[in-house]
């Protein structure tokens, strides 16, 4: 497992690093000086990124934002010393997918880790599926509605205005939702 | 209108068209069928999705439906040959070796007939395979395919024996042409638009294909589990429908070029991004002979898998009780 660890320079975070240090199954790897989480996420391809702040600081949600949007997601586990709800709800938001309060010295963190990275990638594929799912009943809004308007303006029937959409569709060489939102935009135009 | 939602997947080749048209011209919806389109990257994932109720449809060629259904590779899961969707469309292609005129008049001219008649083609392998002075490599797309059975049978009938003689390897279809450019195979069996692709890119020359070795047989079907269609029992007809409206369409001559430019639009515009050309040759209004055919999704009678299930019962990969109705019953 490799690991990004992208700290503040706090004590916990040399500990941490001390801790994986001592296990050949976990390479680390740091964040240089000056250098942003997305360019170091692509330099490492890590499978995980640890972020610790020690306090409750916004700017480290910023770079998680950012890598979250991003064409190189990756888990991002945040430490932070104090909790603090509304930074969690924050850090969630920014695409933190483990939010740990560490008061105390750690002694492993592997299986952390590990269900970080679980949790992340069922996240994942649940977003794509839904992804899917609004793109497909958006596409079908667009036939209704240029349908509906065809209806309208044209006084066709519905059967008739599906096949007239379709027909474009088709000596168009296109899909017949594409087909339906460029007549609502020129509808709208 | 009640929907029947469908998770149909298939790969990108132009025998796929039917299900492509079938959304992209809103087909499907007018019969109230919700599909959403999952092109996967090889003939394995199809049938471990399909095992594993990741979809519940797919595009399959006979032998791995029937496998996939006898439990042969995995779980055994029920399924049902809803419909044939196309016949013949695939090449068997040999690289060019280059230089010499043996091959050059042909190579690279799709249009160029293959040698007519099994003692020409016999000719023309033996002076390849001297030239290519090693054992050659093949591939074909799964190891239980139509493009395997009809690869060997054409090895066979050239007088070369297709476990003894050459390696066959396992590659999905769309990375063939790459392949075979990188000097990786030096042949292939596959289907359309690949090997008209190969030919038209100047890489290799057809020597025979579906035409040459069982003529107009069933490629494509439409595999249904029975999971699905237990749950939507209306669901088989609206299906049916939509496929035979679709088939109709890939089949008009007036509509060979939109199947070919939507075929080769870009997969989230709607398409499969399949080079236009190639396409367009293999569709079947195409000027070549190993064009595939759409054929009317009626119900698919057992002589028309007898050839498979016979090569398929003398391989081992299907018992001898093991027949076409293992994807023909009604229920499971």
């Amino acid at each position: 497992m490799k690991i990004l660890l992208a700290d503040d320079n706090s004590s916990r975070a040399r500990a941490l690093s001390d801790i994986l240090a001592g296990d050949v199954s976990m390479a680390l790897a740091r964040l240089k000086p000056g250098q942003s989480l997305i360019d170091a996420v692509a330099a490492e391809a890590p499978d995980v990124v640890l972020v610790d702040i020690s306090r409750p600081d916004r700017d480290a949600l910023d770079s998680v934002r950012a890598l979250s949007a991003s064409g190189t997601p990756r888990p991002v586990v945040l430490f932070v010393d104090e909790d603090d709800a509304d930074l969690m709800e924050a850090a969630f938001e920014a695409g933190v997918c483990s939010y740990n309060v560490v008061d105390a010295p750690l002694k492993d963190v592997k299986p952390l880790l590990r269900a970080a990275i679980a949790l992340y990638t069922r996240f994942r594929r649940t977003e794509e599926e839904l992804r899917s799912a609004q793109k497909q009943l958006s596409e079908r809004a667009s036939v209704d509605r240029a349908k509906a308007a065809l209806m309208r303006t044209k006084r066709m029937s519905e059967p008739e205005a599906y096949r007239w959409l379709r027909k474009r569709a088709m000596d168009q060489a296109r899909k017949i939702a594409d087909v339906a939102e460029d007549y609502l935009r020129t509808m709208d135009g | 209108m009640s929907l029947f939602p469908i998770r149909i997947g298939f790969l990108r080749l132009a025998d796929s068209a039917p299900v492509v048209a079938a959304h992209a011209f809103g087909l499907f919806l007018e019969e109230g069928i919700e599909a959403r389109l999952c092109v996967e990257p090889s003939w394995a994932n199809l049938a471990d999705k399909l095992t594993w109720g990741k979809l519940d449809a797919a595009i399959l060629f006979p032998p791995l439906a029937l496998v996939t259904a006898a439990g042969y590779r995995g779980r055994k899961v029920a399924l049902s040959l809803a419909a044939p969707l196309s016949r013949g469309g695939n090449m068997i292609v040999l690289r060019r070796l280059g230089g010499a005129a043996d091959d050059g008049d042909r190579a690279g001219d799709l249009r160029g007939a293959p040698p007519g008649d099994a003692a020409a083609r016999q000719a023309t392998v033996s002076v390849w395979l001297q030239r290519l002075g090693r054992r050659p490599r093949f591939a074909v797309v799964h190891g239980f395919s139509t493009h395997m059975l009809i690869l060997r049978r054409f090895l066979a009938s050239v007088g070369v024996d297709p476990v003894a003689d050459v390696d066959i390897t396992i590659m999905p279809p769309d990375q063939i042409v790459a392949a075979m450019a990188r000097g990786e195979i030096d042949g292939f069996c596959a289907g359309p638009p690949w090997g008209a692709e190969a030919c038209l890119e100047g890489l290799g020359f057809m020597i025979g294909g579906s035409s040459t070795v069982m003529p107009r047989h069933i490629e494509k079907c439409l595999v249904v589990s029975q999971k699905w269609l237990a749950q939507y029992p209306e669901g088989l007809g609206a299906l049916r429908v939509a496929f035979q409206r679709s088939i109709d369409l890939c089949n008009a001559p007036d509509r060979q070029q939109d199947i070919a430019r939507l075929l080769a639009l870009d997969i989230g515009e709607g398409g499969l991004a399949l080079p236009f050309a190639a396409t367009l040759a293999v569709l079947p209004c195409g000027d070549q002979p190993e064009r595939m055919e759409f054929c009317a999704p009626q119900t698919l009678a057992p002589e028309d898998l007898a050839w498979c299930v016979d090569d398929m019962q003398r391989l081992d990969w299907l018992s001898n009780d093991q027949t076409g109705d293992l994807l023909l019953r009604r229920s499971a």
